[in-house]
């Protein structure tokens, strides 16, 4: 039975949006967790859930609370990981946050001013998750590799 | 002297957003968030009404309103929002908005308990906060007081969100409870005998209460950064007839550009009224800064008992904004409006200019409604 128009449609609509993925570029940072945090690596999908408070528990971890911790809004490497992580613009994210916050469906993640700072947070909480940038010298956390899907 | 209270409290709390970031204490315990804004109005004739503001053919600045959010996590799964406001839209009032308490049993299913911002639509959970549009006031068609729109449900609910196929996934609100919204119906006057039985009488929005309400929204999120398709439904016991509410929505937004339409029917079937509206609005980007919109709503009553050729029963409007945007968290907005029919935009003494002219001809057809205000959130 051959497909009719409308559902060709559909067919292509669903194609094209499925198509319409981010930048696949390496990224611009490291992502740094605790060091008692058994997990290993952890899928891009994963990390933005993880970032935008859907996601409260370490899977592979014995649901260890998450603590994600953001860098300082405007900064370069924050923009950069939205960009990669979550794949949609700064002011979408930004949107985001201001309807959930205030709509009373949720909060971002506390905030630091440098990657010292973030590593901080990190290395003082066991389910946390940081990004730094990729030059920053690491104390008190290590790297987890964040794969592509 | 209200009017000077009401700006100074504007311009103070206007300059906290230009650090724009909620105030977050013991690492997310605590966040507290507001919104808010004050407008000047005018229009050249009728009185015009939204949710956010009122205006009439005297320039008011009496359109100003401080919305604060507390959310406390006594636990990870656990929290408890609160949104407490001062506002002066006509009159002065403060108070507490909605509260509840919010469990997350899982990554896709939270419970809420208490008085819940009523998930409706595009912008009815969003409405304090008009950062998050082109336009100072949400359509009136819509969220004015055309008896759809609840602020909140008292009761309980159920919401989250579950992946599907690909990157598709589906955001899923259901509740039950009771609520009330606000309704105008200037068109009372035309039903038989109420001309004459209320001389004098002003019609303006009412609080109606809407029991036993069981009611949900589907919204779906797809790859495609910024696009969104939903669907609201409700049904609920009001006190002369039961009420049925459908509204469908769509948003697509990117950096530049914004598009929105929306639309609904609603029926109270006993009393023989059905409702029909919606609206299309456009805005554009010109520069970060500057932003141009346009915005279309209507709405049409069918009334048992009222001359469906009374201009009481319907509203047309198009409108035209300019924005400047200091901050995303800041703006200074400008809209324009040419109202026809009189729905939504009518003389508050309906029956007084009914009376002198039962032909309608008392009343004027079009409005004009010019708003200037300047919103924020944080």
């Amino acid at each position: 039975m051959q497909p009719r128009k409308s559902q060709l449609a559909v067919i292509v609509l669903l194609g094209a949006l499925s198509f319409a993925a981010g930048n696949e570029a390496e990224p611009a940072f490291q992502v740094v967790v605790n060091p008692a945090n058994e997990v290993k690596t952890i899928s891009r999908d994963e990390l933005s859930k993880i970032f935008l408070r859907k996601v409260l528990a370490w899977r592979r971890w014995d649901g260890e609370a998450t603590l994600p911790v953001d860098q300082k809004e405007g900064s370069a490497i924050r923009d950069a990981f939205i960009l990669w992580v979550h794949k949609r613009s700064v002011l979408a994210v930004s949107h985001y946050w201001q309807q959930q916050a205030l709509s009373g469906r949720g909060a971002p993640p506390p905030e630091r001013s440098n990657d010292t700072q973030v590593m901080e947070y990190v290395a003082d909480n066991p389910g946390a998750i940081g990004y730094v940038s990729l030059g920053a010298r690491l104390s008190g956390v290590k790297t987890i590799q964040v794969t592509a899907e | 002297m209200a009017n000077v209270r009401s700006w100074k409290l504007l311009l103070a709390v206007a300059l906290a957003p230009l650090a724009a970031r909620a105030i977050d204490l013991a690492d997310g315990k605590l966040t507290v968030n507001g919104a808010g804004g004050g407008a000047f109005t005018i229009t050249d004739g009728n009185d015009v009404f939204n949710t956010e503001l009122v205006g009439g053919h005297v320039g008011s600045f009496k359109n100003a309103e401080f919305n604060l959010i507390l959310a406390v996590k006594p636990s990870d799964r656990i929290t408890i929002v609160t949104l407490v406001f001062f506002d002066e839209i006509g009159q002065i009032s403060t108070g507490l908005d909605w509260s509840f308490v919010e469990f997350m049993a899982t990554d896709w299913l939270k419970l809420r308990a208490g008085e819940v911002k009523l998930p409706l639509g595009l912008s009815n959970e969003v409405e304090p906060i008009g950062t998050l549009r082109p336009f100072y006031a949400l359509p009136s068609a819509v969220y004015g007081p055309s008896s759809i729109a609840a602020d909140t449900y008292f009761g309980v609910g159920v919401t989250g969100e579950v992946p599907l196929f690909g990157n598709f996934r589906l955001g899923y609100d259901f509740y039950g409870g009771n609520m009330s919204f606000d309704t105008a119906e200037p068109f009372s006057a035309r039903q038989p005998g109420q001309a004459a039985a209320v001389p004098r009488a002003a019609v303006a929005p009412v609080k109606e209460t809407v029991r036993n309400v069981l009611g949900g929204r589907l919204a779906l999120g797809t790859p495609l950064d910024g696009l969104d398709v939903r669907v609201s439904a409700y049904r609920g016991s009001l006190e002369d007839s039961s009420l049925e509410v459908v509204l469908l929505s769509a948003a697509y937004e990117t950096d530049k550009w914004l598009f929105r339409a929306e639309g609904y029917r609603s029926g109270q079937r006993a009393i023989g009224q059905v409702n029909h509206g919606g609206y299309v609005e456009a805005a554009y980007h010109l520069t970060p800064e500057v932003q141009v919109a346009v915005q279309a709503d209507a709405m049409r009553t069918h009334q048992v008992g009222v001359d469906d050729g009374s201009r009481l029963l319907y509203h047309r409007s198009l409108g035209a904004g300019l924005d400047y945007w200091f901050t995303p968290a800041l703006v200074a907005k400008t809209s324009l409006q040419y109202i026809q029919g009189n729905r939504l935009a009518f003389p508050t003494q309906v029956s007084d200019a009914l009376a002198r002219a039962p032909n309608e001809a008392g009343i004027s057809e079009t409005t004009l409604f010019f708003i200037a205000g300047l919103q924020f959130s944080f």
